[in-house]
């Protein structure tokens, strides 16, 4: 063996050592840590589960950002997901999780207490109202709300921008009493509001909105909920009803009335899973209880601008917004 | 012939009648308050009306504008043009109807109008392939005979080719009707109204009874026209 040979394979024995001996020296830092602080090997060592969670959600894009914040948060701590999300709509989403057919999907408390559970009254209390519906579906239906949104994607009436300030509207009484006193319509010149068909028929939709306010309007027309704030923006109605966290309000120049004598319910939004699946993980819970507290009406909208108007993916804004508030990395 | 005109009406008034019947039964049961404040008389009626006036002007359009292009096309000089048409037809019809009136709203906005002219466009489609295929396949030897008997062409239009492709035609006017009646649910979507108001709103809130009220009315809608328009079809071919 020559000279140069035997200078590698020492070298090689020497690097090979040295790297066990670092290796060896990490593994027993990390089981210090975990010796230290119990609670680290949930965030960094993520535990094996033997559990698939089959996430759904509906078909609007709040709920498909939503749905994916939950995979992608589920997923970075080391539980598997499958896609559900996409579901057309309230009746079908709820109907799959009942079935089993979907283990998880963020539904609003105000849905659930007037859609799902049939109550004519609405609440107008976070608290109450989630109280009342996740006891109901925790006792009669083993569905589990965990901790809901600070954001409340209630519904609201929206206007232009441009002519609630010329008309000095601010709050849906103003715009009452605007129309009770005759005031000229903004286009398309008479006073027509939008509606999606929900809200055009709900207890605590457009027919109770009127009662409240003591006002009506010239008609009413109703169409896809897609389509109410480009209708607005263009002049084809005069003022819509909206959700609070629709991206769309900030980007069309449009402005939400403060519903100032306390009609509308409270949406605010919790995920809903199966008992079944949360006791086989109940780190889920761990997981998206802070999730929940940090969306806030300004960061679902800014989430919900950033899919309607910029053409992001959901995937990718949720994977965003996790990385920069620290929930992933 | 008073016998044969109830004979004509029994089918139709007996499918009328069971349209009453759903809709007093619904509104006079509601299951809920909601399904009371969507199903009122007033309510049932503004979407019928909405519903049939929709189909109506579409139709009418369609049938006029579907039939007389397709004879056009059918004409020698134009029959190359006629191929290439057809074509473009066929292709057009696997356009979903939702994405017409979707496609329509963007480029001209919304309300009655706009869901008109998308339902007329979309059922001009069968009744201009029918008309044209109908005419085109007259047997060549039939229309030299009429030519060597020194008819015109208008002629050997009005006399030979019409009737002879007639079935063809009318059964494209009920393909037409059919879908018509099925994508005019659809209008609501864009401020239309109509019966898919009533099965939207029963869909958004989870109330089956005004799903059913209106998705029924709209069957109903489709079966009795359909009816009637064959029975049509039949007096004039035996007149014919």
């Amino acid at each position: 063996m020559s000279m140069k040979r035997l200078l590698a394979l020492m070298l090689m024995v020497m690097l090979l050592t040295g790297s066990l001996f670092v290796i060896g020296c990490e593994a027993e830092e990390v089981r210090d840590d975990m010796l230290d602080d119990p609670d680290e090997d949930l965030v960094d060592v993520p535990e094996p589960v033997d559990i698939v969670v089959t996430v759904g959600s509906k078909e609007f894009t709040e709920q498909l950002i939503l749905g994916q914040i939950a995979i992608l948060a589920l997923e970075h701590n080391g539980i598997p997901t499958v896609d559900e999300t996409g579901l057309g709509g309230t009746v079908i989403a709820r109907e799959a999780l009942e079935s089993g057919d979907i283990d998880l999907y963020w539904e609003y408390t105000g849905t659930g207490l007037i859609t799902i559970h049939g109550f004519d009254e609405a609440i107008t209390d976070p608290d109450e109202c989630y109280e009342v519906v996740s006891q109901i579906d925790r006792d009669e239906y083993d569905l589990i709300w965990l901790d809901y949104t600070p954001f409340d994607n209630t519904y609201a009436v929206m206007m232009r921008q441009d002519d609630a300030d010329a008309l000095g509207i601010s709050t849906i009484s103003d715009l009452a009493e605007a129309i009770n006193e005759g005031v000229e319509a903004p286009d398309p010149g008479t006073w027509v509001f939008g509606s999606n068909h929900e809200y055009s028929t709900r207890d605590d939709g457009y027919p109770g909105l009127l009662e409240h306010y003591d006002f009506a309007f010239d008609s009413v027309d109703v169409m896809d909920y897609g389509i109410l704030y480009s209708a607005l923006r263009d002049g084809d109605i005069a003022a819509s009803m909206a959700f609070a966290t629709d991206g769309r309000i900030p980007a069309f120049g449009l402005v939400v009335l403060e519903d100032d004598l306390q009609y509308h319910p409270v949406y605010n939004c919790a995920p809903v899973v199966r008992k079944e699946v949360l006791d086989a993980a109940p780190q889920i819970a761990d997981i998206l209880n802070p999730i929940a507290a940090a969306l806030d009406v300004e960061a679902m909208s800014n989430l919900n601008m950033m899919v309607d108007e910029l053409d992001y993916l959901p995937s990718e804004v949720a994977e965003e917004w996790l990385t920069e508030q620290g929930f992933i990395q | 012939m008073a016998k044969t005109l109830f004979r004509w009406l029994f089918v139709p008034l007996l499918l009328i009648a069971a349209g009453i019947v759903i809709s007093v039964y619904t509104v006079n049961n509601p299951t809920d308050s909601l399904v009371a404040r969507a199903l009122t008389y007033d309510s049932i009626l503004k979407s019928l009306r909405e519903h049939l006036w929709l189909m109506l002007v579409s139709m009418i359009g369609a049938i006029v504008v579907g039939v007389l292009v397709g004879i056009m096309l059918s004409r020698p000089k134009l029959y190359y043009l006629g191929r290439g048409v057809e074509n473009v037809v066929n292709v057009g019809q696997t356009i979903p109807s939702l994405a017409i009136l979707a496609l329509f709203f963007t480029i001209i906005g919304l309300g009655f109008r706009v869901a008109v002219f998308a339902l007329f466009l979309y059922s001009i489609l069968p009744i201009l392939r029918n008309t044209f295929a109908g005419i085109i396949n007259v047997p060549d030897s039939i229309i030299e005979s009429a030519r060597g008997m020194g008819m015109s062409p208008f002629r050997i239009l009005t006399l030979i080719e019409l009737p002879l492709a007639f079935p063809i035609i009318v059964a494209g006017i009920r393909t037409a009707i059919v879908i018509n009646v099925g994508a005019a649910t659809l209008a609501t979507f864009i401020a239309a109204g109509g019966l898919g108001e009533l099965i939207v709103i029963g869909l958004s809130l989870r109330r089956d009874m005004i799903v059913l009220t209106g998705a029924s009315l709209a069957a109903l809608t489709a079966i009795i026209l359909d009816y009637l328009i064959g029975q049509v079809e039949a007096k004039v071919v035996k007149w014919v």
